[in-house]
């Protein structure tokens, strides 16, 4: 009988399952997105022919006990799962002490940078503007060491940003824009109300291209 | 008619006012972008009298380079443009950033003093506007070998990992590096290298590459080396040719491209060596920007 045609039995299923929710936890942390290849390769290995089986499943564990939802992004040839957050946020969670709130500052400003420019921006254009933070793209940062590792590699492989050589320059140029996780974790419309507090001003629609931009994709994701 | 000699010098001036304009031109590209600036306008103004008197190929693809960095940076300064009723910039909003963070900015603006806490307080305020937040769990106890856990617990297992399939590794890595290393020096990548030769003479046939910018990988010495090797067999073999220019440096040409040329081929033995400071040297001396022979990989 051939691996394909292996039924797999309910109490393995289960652990199987159990495994995944276990690792998708844990992977959580370094905030990479996890592949098909790294589930069958940690969990189930001789199982991985139950793959879609298996997921269904652990989706629903995980939302029922966690209140995660598991979220496959990205097109073929580059796929990957993540967690997205299903409870709205409360007062909670603006009060609880997140392990990572610098890089989150940082984040979040970047991606903000990058939305209120026009959606992309060129390296020399990105960079020079976080001068006026104090950071500078190859000296030592006091709070984030390595800001240009942190930008160009972290964020790029947690797929917040994306980084795109741009053609026909010498020496090269490159273009910031967000990734496809940042589309997820935030929204156009969230960092224009942060925008707008932040510039005191009344409502979000005095960023009359930005403001059309976010509608647009609050219509596509409805 | 100008006299050829004086042409090609002339032509040279040219080519080297042109690297300087796109050099210039690179260097003060933020300067340039910005809405009230009109050094772009000057420059490409520059580009077009140097252009009146270009007639040679490469004087020609220079003013190209020029263009496209110019309509590159062109489009950068259009994006720039705003129309909005509330214009976005930049400064302005990293600025008020800073206040934010409870920080400040001298008045000439070198000097940017953020507190300590400042970017957790940053991350504090906009945790807020993220959609969704997931927390990552860190088990007491750890996590199971077979799975990858939190930072410490990972590189032990990766390191052990590593130390059980290394052994097991070897012998099959082995072979496939010795059929890497052997496809550096086949006569296919030697053919690669004359093609390159013969495309590039072919764009210029008045006069020989230098072989300096050639060989010279500006950014990679290795490469370089590789290079000067493949071009040694082609010597060898008696397709390429080098020799001495009117100005004491070494040219490179293909053999059997002048049919009136029946000079008898001189066989010498020379030596060629160039250590990494020398490597060095040459590239700032010739201002090379990246290599005629791309790297494969």
């Amino acid at each position: 009988m051939s691996s394909s045609q292996r039924n797999i039995d309910k109490s393995e299923l289960d652990r199987k399952v159990n495994d995944v929710v276990h690792l998708m936890l844990i992977w959580e942390q370094r905030k990479i997105p996890i592949k098909r290849a790294d589930i069958n390769k940690h969990v189930l290995k001789e199982y991985r022919h139950a793959f879609n089986e298996v997921m269904k499943i652990t989706d629903k564990k995980l939302q029922k006990v966690f209140g995660l939802k598991l979220l496959e992004i990205g097109e073929s040839g580059k796929r990957a799962y993540i967690l997205v957050n299903m409870l709205e946020h409360s007062e909670t969670q603006q009060m609880m002490n997140w392990n990572d709130n610098p890089k989150r500052g940082l984040l979040f400003t970047v991606l903000s940078l990058i939305f209120m420019c026009g959606n992309s921006m060129t390296d020399g254009t990105f960079w020079n503007a976080l001068k006026g933070l104090g950071i500078e793209k190859d000296k030592p940062h006091p709070e984030f060491g390595d800001v240009k590792k942190l930008i160009t590699q972290e964020f790029v492989r947690q797929w917040y940003l994306e980084i795109v050589k741009l053609p026909n320059c010498d020496p090269p140029q490159y273009e910031y824009k967000w990734g496809l996780r940042a589309y997820h974790e935030t929204s156009k419309m969230k960092i224009l109300e942060f925008v707008t507090s932040l510039y005191d001003k009344s409502s979000v629609m005095v960023w009359k291209s930005q403001y059309q931009d976010a509608l647009e994709e609050q219509r596509k994701t409805i | 008619l100008v006299s050829s000699f004086v042409n090609r010098a002339r032509q040279l001036q040219l080519r080297q006012n042109y690297r300087k304009l796109i050099d210039e031109t690179q260097l003060n590209k933020e300067e340039l972008v910005k809405p009230d600036s009109n050094g772009l306008m000057e420059n490409i103004a520059k580009a077009h009298q140097l252009f009146k008197d270009v007639n040679e190929t490469r004087g020609a693809a220079l003013d190209s380079k020029f263009m496209t960095l110019a309509v590159t940076l062109g489009a950068q300064k259009t994006n720039l443009l705003q129309t909005d009723l509330v214009a976005f910039q930049p400064d302005e909003f990293i600025a008020k950033l800073v206040t934010c963070m409870g920080g400040t900015v001298s008045e000439d603006k070198d000097e940017i003093d953020i507190p300590e806490n400042g970017w957790n307080v940053l991350g504090q305020k906009t945790a807020t506007y993220f959609t969704s937040l997931t927390p990552a769990l860190h088990p007491l106890l750890g996590a199971f070998e077979a799975i990858e856990t939190g930072k410490t617990n990972r590189q032990a297992t990766q390191r052990n990992k590593q130390k059980e399939t290394s052994t097991k590794v070897q012998l099959p890595k082995e072979l496939t590096n010795y059929k890497d290393d052997k496809k550096e020096a086949t006569p296919e990548e030697i053919e690669r290298v004359l093609h390159i030769i013969n495309t590039f003479y072919k764009d210029d046939p008045a006069s020989p590459i230098d072989y300096f910018e050639l060989v010279v990988n500006p950014e990679s010495y290795g490469h370089t080396i590789e290079n000067i090797f493949h071009l040694a067999f082609l010597v060898k073999d008696g397709l390429v040719k080098i020799f001495l220019n009117e100005n004491g440096l070494p040219v490179v040409e293909p053999v059997n491209v002048r049919p009136d040329d029946i000079s008898p081929r001189k066989k010498v033995q020379v030596i060629v060596s160039l250590s990494m400071d020398e490597w060095y040297a040459i590239i700032d001396a010739y201002q090379l920007k990246d290599s005629l022979i791309k790297i494969l990989f």
